[in-house]
């Protein structure tokens, strides 16, 4: 009866290790949970077309015209860019406009978030970028402008 | 007249499988003192009546298993088992993605598994961010700019 008490408690302490990959307030917005929004594009990526670029997760999420979740995502960026490493930050119009943060994670599965805010220039539609893997920042940065 | 808790609490470690011989020679007592129209007296003392009419065994034998105890680590690990399952499925409904392998993407509500129009969706989000970071740094930049013609102009007023 022990040893299936052990069992079972390792089986759920590795799927909650799964579920708590992130722990980042973002995390929600990235799990799919919107995929049936219609205003939202949500994108996972994983296999060859990451490694080869050096990360291990991309996950994005776009909404268009849902002020709702709009306004959702901006309040868990800003709650996880107050805890972030490094930053760097734009605002426009009093509006977080573009925001890239790294928050930090271990040797290689260091964490990256990427934010725009297109209302803040008069668009209905922001972006959220978390990317996951052995890259520095600039070397992150580097991969976003190529 | 019997008295009712205890009485119960005896029936219960009788079907446990807890019970001395002695404590079951009361318990028969006991039993045969209460009302039989009580449901937990009737079912105790047809298990036991039935235990009664059982030949007795010519050598000794285990002490016996009630068919309750019996099932009861089967029927622990059958609940284990359960709760294991529901917890993960809870977890696979409320991650969405969480158990699902392989690049995909959804659009308008539309699941997309081609890999170009993937690439596709990726490569503008990374140039919308390129874009907003450039702008960024050359707003950084002009602010510089500012910063240091005011500078040369002070130098020049000071000379």
């Amino acid at each position: 009866m022990r040893k299936l008490l052990i069992v079972i408690t390792i089986i759920l302490l590795s799927v909650a290790g799964v579920s708590a990959q992130n722990g980042l307030n973002v995390a929600p917005y990235l799990s799919g949970k919107f995929t049936d929004n219609p205003g939202v594009t949500y994108v996972n990526l994983s296999g060859k077309q990451l490694s080869a670029a050096g990360l291990s997760v991309y996950k994005s999420i776009s909404e268009t015209a849902d002020d709702e979740l709009a306004a959702d995502i901006l309040n868990a960026v800003n709650k996880d860019g107050a805890s972030a490493q490094t930053k760097e930050v734009s605002y426009k119009n009093g509006q977080l406009y573009f925001g890239f943060y790294a928050m930090g994670g271990s040797e290689n599965r260091k964490r990256y978030l990427f934010y725009l805010n297109r209302r803040a220039i008069g668009k209905r539609k922001s972006t959220l970028i978390y990317i996951e893997g052995n890259l520095s920042e600039s070397e992150v940065k580097a991969l976003i402008e190529n | 007249m019997t008295d009712k808790t205890t009485l119960y609490a005896l029936i219960e470690r009788y079907f446990d499988a807890d019970t001395t011989p002695g404590e079951e020679k009361e318990l028969l007592r006991m039993l045969l003192d209460s009302d039989p129209s009580d449901p937990k007296v009737s079912e105790a003392l047809a298990v036991m009546g039935y235990a009664r009419m059982m030949k007795k065994p010519s050598v000794e034998k285990p002490r016996r298993q009630p068919l309750r105890a019996m099932w009861r680590p089967a029927l622990t690990v059958a609940a284990s088992v359960a709760v294991v399952v529901l917890m993960i499925a809870g977890l696979m409904m409320s991650r969405g993605d969480a158990f699902q392998t392989g690049s995909y993407a959804y659009s308008g509500g539309e699941r997309i598994e081609n890999l170009q129009q993937i690439m596709s969706i990726v490569e503008s989000q990374m140039s919308d961010m390129s874009e907003a970071q450039s702008d960024m740094l050359n707003e950084v930049s002009a602010d510089l700019d500012d910063i240091r013609s005011a500078m040369n102009e002070l130098n020049d007023e000071v000379l």
